[in-house]
């Protein structure tokens, strides 16, 4: 079938087809499905508009070339990475990095290790760990997450009801969700192996 | 109005292109401004991609942009696949040339042998 006139898809489908067909269509939906995004990632690191565009530009390229050689399996964290590695490289090369806060974030990451995060995230949470592991998050992020997801609020009222800005909502929010998920693992393997972490 | 608390690892898709600009325009509703603001909590990509539009003086023009590179990869693709046909083609040729020579070879030995 034309990749053109298909249904839809799921990326784990498209990129099973544009192997087995060797046809680049199949990759042109899967690029589509993401466009936006990757662009939006160049913006933020490259921060000017004309930079981000040939950016987001050379990623596809670079995707087209690199593709066939790697065991992708998550698509989409796969390239998220791809676009990420070059935005960095490219401000290494010009010697812009300082425009990056320094964080671990910013460092180039395995493909490996995202695809532990994404596994990760897919395990069952017990509810019970839920409720001991917000206990432990400080008080911005433990009001925050709760506000957040307990009672549906967006951050702009999250933001009105406890005054921290849009900005500190949010992160206090990715990084109360991040701790949460830290802590929950950490009970469960204290709970699957009692004596080797009582030993450590 | 409290809901369970585990549908905070809850996994959502990514966001599309006109929910993106939908928000940065504001123009979504309470829910609808929760969710997405729900799935980037937990998507780096989406995330970083809502921070960088963020940057775009006129919103509006987001699909544009989209629209131009979207126009440019897909030159891309064609001309990447143009190349590979290009490559085989060589391939092809090359390997005639060389049947021919073999066949002038073995015929000019004929001869040569045929002479003596
Ligand atoms: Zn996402």
């Amino acid at each position: 079938m034309e990749p053109a006139k298909s249904p839809y898809y799921s990326d784990g489908e498209l990129l099973e087809k544009y192997r087995h067909e060797h046809h680049n269509g199949w990759l042109g939906i899967l690029l589509d499905r993401y466009l936006h995004l990757i662009f939006g990632v160049c913006l933020k690191y490259l921060k000017n508009e004309e930079d981000a565009k040939d950016a987001a530009q050379q990623i596809c390229l670079e995707v087209l070339k690199t593709l066939p050689r790697h065991q992708v399996v998550y698509f989409k964290s796969w390239l998220y990475q791809v676009a990420k590695n070059h935005c960095l490289m490219e401000l290494r090369q010009s010697g812009k990095m300082h425009l990056l806060p320094l964080s671990a974030e910013n460092e180039p990451e395995s493909v490996a290790e995202r695809d532990k995060k994404t596994e990760l995230m897919e395990m069952e949470i017990k509810e019970t760990h839920l409720h001991q592991a917000m206990e432990q998050l400080n008080d911005a992020q433990r009001i925050c997450v709760a506000l957040f997801y307990l009672q549906n609020k967006t951050y702009k009222s999250v933001s009105a009801e406890t005054g921290f800005s849009m900005l500190q909502v949010k992160s206090y929010i990715q990084n109360g969700k991040r701790n949460l998920k830290t802590i929950i693992q950490r009970m469960e393997e204290e709970e699957q192996y009692p004596h080797e972490t009582k030993k450590s | 109005m409290a809901k369970s608390i585990s549908s905070i690892f809850e996994e959502s898709g990514c966001l599309s292109e006109k929910q993106l600009t939908d928000y940065l325009n504001g123009r979504m509703n309470e829910s609808e401004m929760h969710s997405l603001e729900a799935h980037i909590a937990g998507c780096d990509f989406c995330n970083e991609a809502l921070e960088g539009l963020m940057q775009v003086e006129n919103k509006e023009e987001i699909p544009v942009i989209i629209k131009q590179i979207h126009n440019q990869v897909r030159r891309d693709l064609k001309a990447h696949r143009a190349r590979r046909k290009k490559v085989k083609m060589y391939v092809w040729l090359s390997f005639l040339v060389i049947i021919i020579l073999i066949i002038l070879l073995v015929a000019f030995l004929a001869e040569y042998y045929a002479i003596k």
